[in-house]
């Protein structure tokens, strides 16, 4: 998975934590990466020609996948501790798509 | 709950004990915020039913700055958590009450929509969307209220003269907690707010 | 180790047997806790099981009335599901796991602690619905207005399905005190769970990789997961539930457009996955027992393993089988029919191990051992029915009869129980440092298991005759009574059964076979140490070569394959009796603390705040509630590590 992620972001290594350094430019410039998607989603909903899920839940997971890989530091933590945090999302989507198809039309 | 209060310093795994837990209870609050998430959406058919549907009553701009107050909550966090590997506890000791604040922040905005919203007729009890929404956003804000005391301590407890975490979490749990908090957010905001 | 410390306060030491006991955050001590509260409550849904039989013994009988039996048959499942056999559960999980994988404590000895007093407080609250509950006659209702113990205790099953248990129907105080007791009940389990996986992960003794595990601690290991990732669900449905009984939620009020089904889902996301969680520890006490009064090692152990998982991760997907009868879609009813089925395949796959391993094994059929093998029959009889259910037609007969009762009792009494009480006779010796009795446990045993079948065969077709659940009177003319009174006759003889164990454990606990090291030749690392086994453990944390290792270190395999003694049992037995008189000044363990206490004693107040809203009463709840949550936990952090 941290090939994927290399293969489709060219620049995530330049952004791998090192402890023991100040990284905190690094941290800004990502806080403003999410901050420019953020905008756009906003945007988007005010625009009305788009189909909005399509585009605003691959842009929330992508903040999330941000958020997750880069400040909570997943990305370079031991497999062990991915592993954890992968069984409980993964154990948590089918849930939701169970409970939204079943929802109640009546 | 300190790190160090086990008598074995054992880590077969490499990772510490602190960590390990808060990651175990994290993946668990993911399917608790997973399952909430649902329970929304499986009413979501019915919300324009009631007199009060989102769309009238919801604010959206107010609601994205506070939006974004809370990912940038993250940063502070993230940024108190990196002085504090470089052992600048002053630092570390102002970004997590800047944390902290942004979070209060954040608990206000919700706070001040909720009253709009009573105000406009939005209860639990008068509409299904009622219910839902509050109940939603309201275990998240418990989340942020818990997690925001859990700052104000652990942010007293660091600092140039004092006994920096020598008890209780640490600031790396502590950061993974709060941003565990944004993401759910992140994801509440797009679900609840954005996707009509 | 000298702390720098702000110490503002010492932390207690070991003053009197009382103080010990509230303060102890040894994970023996917690687990012994455990099994003693447990069984406390085991006597009480016994007690509560005992009085449905009695009554149900006649047609048309009036030995209870029908709010009584509503209350009775609602608490009993309480009891036994959540105050019972979890805590068992935990009590052999925690005692166990630490010493197995060779440490000297767990992870987090105070969150273990603080577990357990969530656990007795909580059972305490859930308890007080029989003092203090309140339920009135119900919209349209036919109970009349009566207060005795029970009646006014909370009702409609244990599954507490909506809107029935909602404030409409089920109006007064006593269900919510249900509700929000089993929320407590949840945290203490979230937080057992996380405290033994990170023990499991990070504290095993040097050389014991994963595949070295006993069984036993893998199974506890797939239940604390089952844990962490089932427990989000209730945990939602119950505040779901608390929203609309306490502040007029709609999740389930048809009118505003809820929907009673979504209970069904959170509930039982939760419930399946729940009664795995209480029958995989008892797999591994299986697999702990049959080994060593066997002679062999444990057959298949990777498939063994991954047979658990397996359970644990298809027990996520069969939860709508007990839906089967509501409104869910055909496609969604074939889905889970099939999986169902397929879940009975690593079960299949589990018991044919332990046939296997008793197969061609020396075995010794003591009454640990007669408890397993009486397991192996209940649990294949319980699970046949049990995949019977499988089939959707057919439970469409069966759901709300007697025959699922069967089912279940014969896998959680037959099947979970036996196990518990095989666990009980292998470990007394290591808690205790004695043996129980056998020829009184041979006794126990037989008139447990002539009770069981007495009491939940014929309950199997009483079920297919259409007896229905839950239902308080049966009329003279149906046809039923003969085995109704069979069954009844059942449930005297398996408190006669229970009886008989309780005298053993007074009689042993005073004058039982001594056994000061390894009674069993076991094959585990719980039988290296001395019993009972000092407070630290291990004078010397093992390093571990093998699986069963401490069986290698007394026996050899010869070129046939069989274990030929190395003949060093005495000296093993005289060097680990001699650790007991060494200095161990140089081992710390963690110290006593009283903050787990009090921060579990605030709970209940805070449940009792909630339900008796806008009275004056309630403030001083809230009050004494919060002021002990914060002294808890402010007290926790400040204080010094250990002394």
């Amino acid at each position: 998975m941290d090939r994927y992620i290399y293969s489709c972001v060219p620049n995530t290594m330049m952004f791998q934590i090192k402890h023991e350094e100040d990284n905190s430019k690094k941290y800004v410039l990502i806080a403003a990466f999410l901050g420019v998607i953020t905008l756009i989603e906003v945007a988007l909903f005010y625009s009305t020609s788009f189909n909005l899920p399509v585009i605003l839940i691959p842009l929330s997971f992508i903040k999330f996948l941000v958020v997750v890989g880069f400040f909570m530091n997943l990305q370079f933590e031991k497999k062990l501790l991915k592993l954890f945090f992968l069984l409980g999302f993964v154990l948590s989507i089918p849930f939701i798509l169970i409970l939204f198809l079943e929802r109640s039309v009546i | 709950m300190s790190s160090v209060d086990t008598i074995q310093e054992h880590e077969a795994t490499g990772v510490s004990n602190q960590k390990m837990a808060m990651w175990l209870f994290l993946s668990s609050e993911v399917v608790f915020f997973a399952v909430l998430i649902s329970t929304y959406l499986f009413y979501k058919g019915k919300f324009s039913q009631g007199n009060l549907s989102p769309e009238e009553l919801f604010d959206i701009p107010f609601t994205s700055v506070s939006s974004f107050i809370l990912l940038m909550s993250s940063l502070t966090m993230v940024l108190s958590h990196n002085f504090y590997e470089i052992k600048n506890y002053e630092k570390s000791r102002i970004w997590i009450f800047a944390t902290a604040f942004l979070g209060i922040l954040f608990i206000s905005g919700q706070i001040y929509e909720y009253t709009e919203f009573i105000q406009s007729g939005l209860t639990i009890s008068s509409s299904i969307f009622g219910t839902a929404f509050y109940f939603v956003t309201g275990f998240h804000g418990l989340h942020v209220v818990i997690g925001v005391i859990l700052l104000l301590t652990t942010g007293s407890q660091i600092g140039p003269n004092k006994n920096n975490r020598k008890y209780g979490l640490s600031i790396e749990s502590l950061a993974l907690y709060w941003h565990c908090v944004d993401i759910v957010w992140i994801v509440i905001f797009t679900v609840v707010y954005l996707i009509p | 180790m000298k702390t720098k410390s702000k110490t503002i306060y010492k932390r207690p030491t070991q003053k009197s047997k009382f103080v010990n006991l509230l303060t102890t955050v040894d994970h023996k001590k917690i687990g012994i806790m455990y099994l003693y509260t447990g069984f406390t409550f085991f006597l009480v849904g016994g007690l509560e099981a005992l009085l449905i039989r009695l009554h149900l013994a006649q047609a048309e009988s009036t030995l209870l009335s029908a709010a009584e039996y509503n209350s009775l048959f609602t608490v009993h499942g309480f009891t036994m599901v959540f105050l019972f056999f979890m805590a068992v559960n935990s009590g052999f999980g925690n005692y166990l796991i630490p010493i197995m994988i060779g440490a000297r404590d767990v992870a987090f000895p105070r969150m273990n602690a603080l577990s357990y007093w969530i656990y007795f407080f909580g059972a305490l609250f859930i308890h007080s619905t029989l003092f203090i509950g309140t339920t009135a006659p119900p919209v349209g209702g036919y109970l009349s207005e009566e207060s005795n113990l029970f009646s006014n205790a909370v009702a409609g099953g244990w599954f507490l399905y909506q809107p029935n248990a909602g404030i409409q129907f089920s109006p007064g105080t006593a269900t919510d005190i249900g509700v929000i007791g089993i929320i407590f009940l949840g945290v203490a389990s979230l937080i057992s769970a996380i405290n033994l996986t990170v023990t499991t992960f990070n504290f095993r003794a040097k050389g014991l990789t994963f595949m070295k595990l006993p069984v036993y601690v893998w199974m506890t290991q797939v239940v604390s997961f089952l844990l962490i990732f089932s427990l989000p669900f209730i945990t939602i449905a119950l505040f779901t539930v608390v929203f609309d009984r306490q502040f007029g939620g709609n999740f389930y009020n048809v009118a505003m457009g809820g929907d009673p089904i979504l209970w069904q889902h959170l509930f039982w996301l939760f419930g399946h996955p729940e009664v795995y969680i209480l029958i995989l520890p008892v797999f591994g006490i299986m697999s702990e027992i049959i080994p060593v009064f066997s002679r062999k090692p444990i057959f298949g152990y990777a498939t063994l393993v991954f047979a658990g998982f397996a359970i644990g991760f298809i027990g996520f997907g069969v939860w709508a089988h007990h839906m089967f009868s509501s409104s869910i879609q055909p496609l969604a009813q074939a889905g889970f029919g099939a999986a169902t089925m397929i879940i009975a395949i690593p079960t299949g796959i589990k018991i044919f191990n332990w046939i296997a391993t008793m197969w061609f094994g020396k075995r010794n059929l003591n009454v640990a051992m007669l408890f397993s093998i009486a397991f192996l029959i209940n649990f294949v009889i319980g699970g046949v029915s049990g995949v019977l259910h499988a089939v959707v037609p057919s439970v469409w007969q069966q759901t709300d009869t007697y025959f699922v009762i069967g089912h279940f009792h014969y896998v959680l009494v037959g099947g979970g129980l036996f196990g518990i009480f095989a666990g009980i006779y292998y470990w007394f010796p290591h808690v205790f440092g004695k043996k129980l009795n056998e020829t009184i446990g041979k006794v126990h045993f037989w008139i447990l298991f002539l009770g069981l079948h007495l009491t939940f065969l014929p309950q199997h077709w009483l079920g297919l005759q259409g007896m229905v659940r839950r239902t308080w009177w049966y009329d003279e003319g149906m046809n039923i009574e003969f085995w109704n009174l069979i069954s009844s006759i059942g449930a005297v003889t398996i408190l006669l059964g229970v009886l008989v164990f309780i005298f053993n454990w007074i009689f042993s606990k005073r004058k039982g076979e001594a056994a000061e090291f390894d009674p069993w030749d076991g094959r585990t690392l719980e039988w290296s140490t001395p019993l009972p086994p000092p407070e630290y453990n291990f004078y010397d944390i093992p390093k571990v070569k093998t699986r069963d290792d401490f069986w290698h270190r007394k026996y050899a395999v010869d070129e046939e394959n069989r274990s030929v003694s190395k003949g060093k049992h005495d000296e093993i037995k005289k060097y680990t009796l001699a650790t007991t008189l060494m200095d161990n000044s140089h081992i710390h363990l963690p110290s006593n603390s009283l903050f787990p206490f009090i921060t579990g004693f605030g709970l209940p107040f805070l449940g009792w705040s909630l339900i008796f809203r806008g009275t004056f009463m309630s403030f001083v709840l809230l009050s004494i509630g919060i002021l002990s949550l914060l002294v808890g936990i402010f007290g926790w952090i400040l204080e010094p590590e250990h002394e």
